[in-house]
């Protein structure tokens, strides 16, 4: 007898974490979460490798300095506050409930750590723009 | 009475099909005709292949969940006309194998209960006589699972994660650690694990489709917090004893 195929249809991990259609409020931040985590492991290495511009000589890293001052690297280092502010707030939010301590909470401390990080995102975007 | 044409489009698949497609039908529907009725007309009046499973017709036996607009749900449960919408899309469950059309095979969902030691099947307490027995009020949310496996359906980590327990099973897990028996201290070490309790990233989306409120996410908090507190106490101890 022929064996039959069969037919999964299990999400692949990407659009398991992504899927935020019809979803909660809570699974809409764990996506941002899985999302920010992707972009600060990229930052890691691209971090990296700009720092390997050093091995170059001044050069190399004076030019980068002269391109780190541009308005879109600016808009960039926005970014990339937002990534950080929101990753290390959920994740103490994820943690404080994640453990059991206050898992009816998590409401609370996602509107508490949203004006927190708002406020910071806010002072260090004017100070970045301004500087 | 508000009666409207619906259309259904509806998840296909036949074991052998190289791809699933989906199909549409549309049906009469009024105020009280929910997802599952409709489906019924499909298959008694328009295409007597579509396949799909169900029972009781009153959200008791819970073999009728699916996906609706995008959402897990029981077909019993949800009126047509209550979705607000002209078109209604119907899938399987996700992250289960799919049999045929609306049908997917529980048995891996059921096999994440199977823990040697797990009082899946218990005596009932109501026999004897009728009176509730002291201090079943605490599970009566445990036993409010109908084992439907929405939860698991709706977990972002189930669909990455093959190995992960799932919501459900460790909703179980709480009831017997909860109730103190005997072997919950094995269940707490099954539990215990990267596919276990720790897989769990807090997105509450079981807790969101239970249609009986049994609140599994919270069920995942309390068992970590039960084991973190029995490692900390653990580490306090071997400290005072290393002293």
């Amino acid at each position: 007898m022929e064996k039959q195929e069969e037919y999964s249809n299990k999400m692949n991990p990407l659009k398991s974490w992504f899927s935020i259609r019809k979803k909660s409020f809570n699974v809409l931040f764990f996506s941002i979460n899985r999302l920010t985590a992707l972009i600060l492991t990229g930052y890691l290495f691209l971090h990296l490798v700009v720092l390997s511009l050093l091995l170059q000589g001044p050069s190399s890293w004076n030019q980068f300095i002269s391109l780190a001052h541009s308005p879109a690297f600016v808009l960039l280092e926005i970014g990339l506050i937002f990534v950080v502010l929101y990753h290390g707030l959920n994740g103490i939010r994820v943690i404080i409930v994640g453990t059991g301590l206050s898992p009816n909470l998590k409401n609370g401390l996602a509107i508490l750590f949203g004006i927190i990080g708002t406020i910071v995102f806010i002072i260090t975007s004017y100070i970045l723009i301004t500087y | 009475m508000v009666e409207k044409d619906i259309l259904f489009k509806v998840f296909r698949y036949k074991q052998g099909d190289k791809k699933s497609h989906f199909d549409e039908f549309t049906v009469h529907c009024d105020e009280d005709t929910t997802v599952l009725v409709a489906l019924q007309y499909i298959r008694d009046n328009i295409d007597s292949s579509l396949i799909l499973r169900h029972s009781c017709h009153h959200s008791s036996c819970g073999v009728c969940g699916m996906r609706i607009n995008h959402r897990e749900n029981l077909a019993c449960l949800v009126k047509v006309l209550d979705l607000n919408s002209s078109k209604v899309v119907v899938e399987p469950l996700q992250n289960l194998p799919v049999i045929s059309d609306l049908v997917v095979d529980v048995n891996p969902f059921f096999e994440k209960y199977n823990f040697s030691e797990m009082p899946y099947i218990r005596e009932s307490e109501f026999l004897e006589n009728s009176a509730v027995a002291s201090g079943i009020e605490k599970h009566t949310r445990f036993e409010n699972c109908l084992e439907c496996g929405l939860c698991n359906s709706a977990c972002p980590i189930a669909g990455s994660d093959s190995s992960y327990l799932g919501p459900s099973a460790m909703a179980a897990a709480w009831r017997v650690v909860n109730a103190g028996n005997s072997n919950s201290k094995k269940v707490l070490k099954w539990v215990d694990s990267e596919h276990g309790c720790w897989r769990c990233h807090v997105a509450y989306e079981c807790s969101s489709v239970c249609p009986n409120n049994v609140d599994p996410a919270g069920s995942i908090m309390l068992l970590r917090k039960t084991l973190l507190k029995k490692k900390i106490s653990h580490i306090f101890k071997r400290k005072t004893g290393d002293a």
